[in-house]
């Protein structure tokens, strides 16, 4: 039996979208209750109106004037305290768009009503997404994430509070998880590129810091709590390391470095992603760029180790190859070859001072001195987390472009949309700022506009969803919001927030999010649960059994190399 | 019968100065101080905390006529309504607690039909302030009902206005806003003139009609001077003499904290606080007059009509 809340208030004008309660004296209605109520047609029957409180008030009433309060609370005025709740019509069943009848009784919606009314019941798939206000469980429809029938997440909020990428690992997580995919779950693979810390390096680690009550969370939303199964961190060499060491410093297993061999540089014509800034495409040293690019892939010879031969010369680092495009612009004699006919000196010059600024950059990633490891998602693992943090802006700009490149040219040429690949990327307003155009934006634009039929998902976060591409934005079916700044919250951006959770995403704590998808005029507010992973490295629980092996998994040993094995009287004689 | 309905808003038809006949009014001052020694006087520091106000509205909602073989008869359809407020001053809570609305048609002939929500009530006279009359003796009879239900365990019944009829309930004044006439000796008006915010006259018994005891009061307010803020209050004459005193130390210490600020009513201090609140709540009660003068309207044409 569904608990009674009040009756619909006829002083305020009753809609079919939205409609006040008068809450009666003994119950009560909070923000994000589901409520329903109905009314008799003629000729139709009943029909089932229910909605999502997204106001609610209470106002002394008989009190004229303010200062009535005092007479009121002191006893001296008869006064009535009333509360009314706003709801937002989400679901009308049949749909004969009719308002509810003034008097007509509202009821809190459990179980099945609560379902249709969030359209829960048409979900032939459900993908948990955490609890709503009213601790009930709340669904997310992937037909919207996996291409079915729309694709790709945006998800904006301020820096730190707002845990977008928490937010993104655990849809990722439960979608994995739940069962939600099915079978495909096993080959459906991610990659998630880590902007910020090292946080994201630890998904395969269990969190020490859960308790019970948290994994009976997980439990109630039908998946078991735990880290990732199998994932591969990749992490740029470090800096002046020879043997291309990963630079990580929180985990030692099932880590590699990523880089791509000055042959791979050149065939694969990864110039013009040197230049991926925003205003370099402004610049007319573009055409040098690809002039360049251009040349490089028909001049360049392979050789061992990744390293090429140009121009009769063998070059085996980064800085080589920079020296050598600079000899051959800076010299009259080759600059027309390599820079094209009719390029003003000053722009060859303006190429010449970016490249050599790049050198500094970009110089770890690109190498003539280590073996070529084939594409760089090449791993079985499922999920792929591609560490830029300790990389500066230029290369983080070169890695996403050529990952991003590299991994759609994959899925196109396999012409199949499964299994899947998601994509995790945060600072989307850096990558595709609204304003001009970088190979990378290009790529994401792509992705935004063919990938839900290419398998590939975009779950793209961001700042200020008001800076990023518009197409991208409006490609997203499933928007979330998290906590926002007061000026961001007022953009047309979001729009889809009603004017209450307008005001709501000023104060949203960390962990609650408000998720907009396609079936509901109502964007749901969620929390969702603690991570059950490591987060950062004091929370991390032991390493995954299992440090895949075969390939080169550990850079940094697990073993102590100072420690002779097993050997306690052959020490260090002194 | 034939029964028409004046297009003239019916408030044109309210007179408030029910008839009142010119009694004379004999003063006995000496019920608590000799007249000699008549001052202002203090309240006690406490007084009753368990206060009840009890009031009633009323409100013309219809002026008819009745026509009846070449003869005409003129009607009123009132509304009124009375209720309680029961004021816990230490629980820090009001709350009316009985409240009740009735309705009346009210002519020398009855309309033999169903008058819409109006029953006839038999009137004598055809003269339209008689009507109005009946009409406000029968709210006095609501408002003397609604008190005596709620009275009983009160520390004290302030009902409004005269306390004539209303007189056996315990702990009961009547209170009066405001004075169409001096009953006091010009020698001891210059005492209710004198008196400061919280103070009262001495008792006085009073017959002008009935008799009853009596004191004047004045509430706190802008102006302090003359007959601003002055209330009086009576008490039932069958008390004693002790007992109207008490009685009337009593409003003394609980009333002025009750009066209201000149912003908020047109009929500052006097109006008590709480009264306002209830008439409010009264006159909201009494249910839309366009609403009810349409339904008086539309059962007008059912009983007849022009033909």
């Amino acid at each position: 039996m569904s608990e009674s809340v009040g009756r619909v208030l006829g002083t305020e004008d009753a809609t079919p979208l939205s409609f006040w309660v008068g809450v009666g004296p003994e119950s009560y209605a909070q923000l994000d209750d589901v409520l329903t109520t109905e009314r008799q047609v003629p000729g139709i029957g009943t029909v089932r109106i229910s909605g999502v409180v997204t106001a609610v008030r209470s106002r002394h009433e008989g009190a004229q004037f303010d200062s009535d309060v005092f007479d009121i609370a002191g006893g001296l005025l008869p006064a009535q305290v009333q509360e009314a709740a706003e709801v937002t019509v989400t679901r009308v069943e049949p749909e004969v768009f009719v308002p509810p009848r003034p008097g007509a009784e509202v009821q809190r919606a459990s179980g099945e009503d609560r379902d249709r009314a969030l359209y829960f019941d048409g979900m032939s798939r459900q993908v948990p997404l955490g609890f709503s206000r009213d601790g009930q469980p709340v669904f997310l429809n992937p037909d919207f994430l996996d291409g079915t029938r729309g694709a790709h997440v945006s998800i904006s909020g301020i820096s730190g509070v707002a845990t977008k990428t928490s937010f993104a690992t655990w849809l990722l997580y439960s979608l994995l998880h739940s069962g939600a995919l099915g079978a495909e779950a096993a080959n459906t693979k991610a990659l998630i590129f880590n902007v910020k810390g090292e946080d994201l390096l630890l998904l395969d680690h269990d969190n020490t810091k859960i308790d019970d009550s948290i994994r009976d969370t997980y439990r109630r939303l039908g998946m078991e709590p735990g880290a990732f199964k199998s994932v591969e961190v990749l992490a740029p060499p470090r800096e002046g390391d020879a043997n291309g060491v990963p630079d990580v410093a929180c985990r030692s297993t099932g880590v590699d470095a990523f880089y791509w061999t000055l042959s791979e540089f050149c065939q694969l014509s990864l110039l013009p992603f040197v230049f991926a800034d925003g205003d370099d495409d402004r610049q007319q040293y573009t055409m040098v760029v690809h002039q360049v690019a251009a040349r490089l892939r028909k001049e360049a010879r392979p050789k061992d180790n990744g390293a090429v031969a140009l121009d009769g010369r063998l070059l085996t680092s980064y800085r080589d190859l920079v020296d050598l495009i600079c000899e051959r612009l800076a010299d009259d004699e080759t600059r027309t070859e390599w820079a094209g006919s009719a390029i003003g000196l000053g722009t060859v010059n303006a190429f010449i001072r970016r490249l050599i600024a790049s050198g500094r950059d970009i110089g770890r990633l690109i190498r003539g001195d280590l073996p070529p490891r084939g594409l760089a998602l090449a791993s079985d693992a499922q999920v792929t987390v591609v560490d830029l943090h300790n990389l500066p802006d230029r290369a983080q700009r070169f890695v996403v472009g050529v990952v991003l490149r590299t991994e759609f040219e994959r899925k196109e040429k396999a012409g199949s949309a499964r299994p899947l690949q998601f994509v995790v990327l945060d600072e989307l307003n850096k990558y595709a700022p609204r304003e001009g155009t970088s190979p990378i934006k290009d790529i994401l634009l792509d992705i935004a506009e063919r990938g839900r039929s290419l398998g590939v998902i975009l779950i793209g976060a961001q700042q200020t969803a008001s800076e990023v591409e518009r197409r991208i934005a409006s490609n997203s079916a499933i928007r979330v919001v998290g906590r926002l700044d007061a000026a961001e919250a007022t953009r047309p951006e979001y729009g889809f927030l009603t004017q209450a959770q307008r005001m709501r995403v000023l104060m949203a704590k960390p962990g609650t999010m408000f998720v907009a998808q396609p079936e509901l005029p109502v964007p749901l507010v969620v929390n969702f649960p603690f991570p059950a992973w490591a987060t950062r490295p004091a929370e991390a629980g032991s390493a995954p059994a299992t440090a895949r092996p075969g390939r080169s998994i550990s850079a940094t040993a697990r073993v102590d190399p100072f420690d002779l094995a097993g050997d306690d009287e052959d020490d260090i004689p002194f | 019968m034939q029964i028409t309905v004046d297009a003239w808003d019916p408030s044109f038809a309210d007179n408030p100065e029910s008839p009142s006949s010119k009694n004379q009014a004999i003063v006995e001052p000496s019920v608590e101080l000799d007249p000699a020694d008549w001052r202002p006087i203090d309240a006690p520091a406490n007084g009753p905390r368990r206060i009840v106000v009890v009031d009633g509205v009323r409100r013309v909602d219809a002026r008819v006529e009745l026509i009846d073989d070449g003869e005409r008869w003129p009607g009123v359809c009132v509304s009124w309504a009375a209720g309680a407020v029961a004021c816990d001053l230490d629980g820090r809570n009001s709350a009316v607690t009985e409240a009740a609305v009735e309705r009346g048609l009210f002519a020398a002939v009855d309309p033999g039909a169903d008058f819409g929500r109006y029953p006839h009530r038999e009137v004598e006279s055809a003269d339209p302030a008689e009507l109005i009359g009946a009409a406000q003796a029968a709210m006095a009879e609501l408002e003397a009902k609604v008190a005596s239900m709620v009275a009983m365990d009160a520390e004290l019944s302030v009902l409004d206005g005269p306390l004539r009829g209303r007189t056996r309930l315990p702990n009961s004044v009547g209170y009066i806003k405001s004075h169409q006439r001096a009953y006091l000796p010009k020698q001891l008006n210059v005492v209710v003139e004198r008196l400061k915010p919280g103070q009262r006259t001495p008792v006085f018994h009073l017959t002008s009609g009935w008799p009853r005891y009596t004191w004047y009061l004045r509430l706190p307010g802008t102006s302090s001077r003359g007959w601003a803020g002055v209330a009086r209050i009576e008490a039932a004459t069958d008390l004693s003499e002790e007992a109207a005193i008490a009685l009337a130390d009593a409003t003394a210490a609980s009333l002025p904290p009750l009066g209201s600020a000149a912003h908020k009513d047109a009929r500052a201090p006097q109006n008590l606080t709480p009264i306002a609140g209830l008439e409010r709540r009264l006159k909201r009660m009494l249910g839309d007059p366009r609403l009810l003068l349409r339904s008086v309207r539309a059962a007008s044409l059912e009983t007849g009509g022009p033909s």
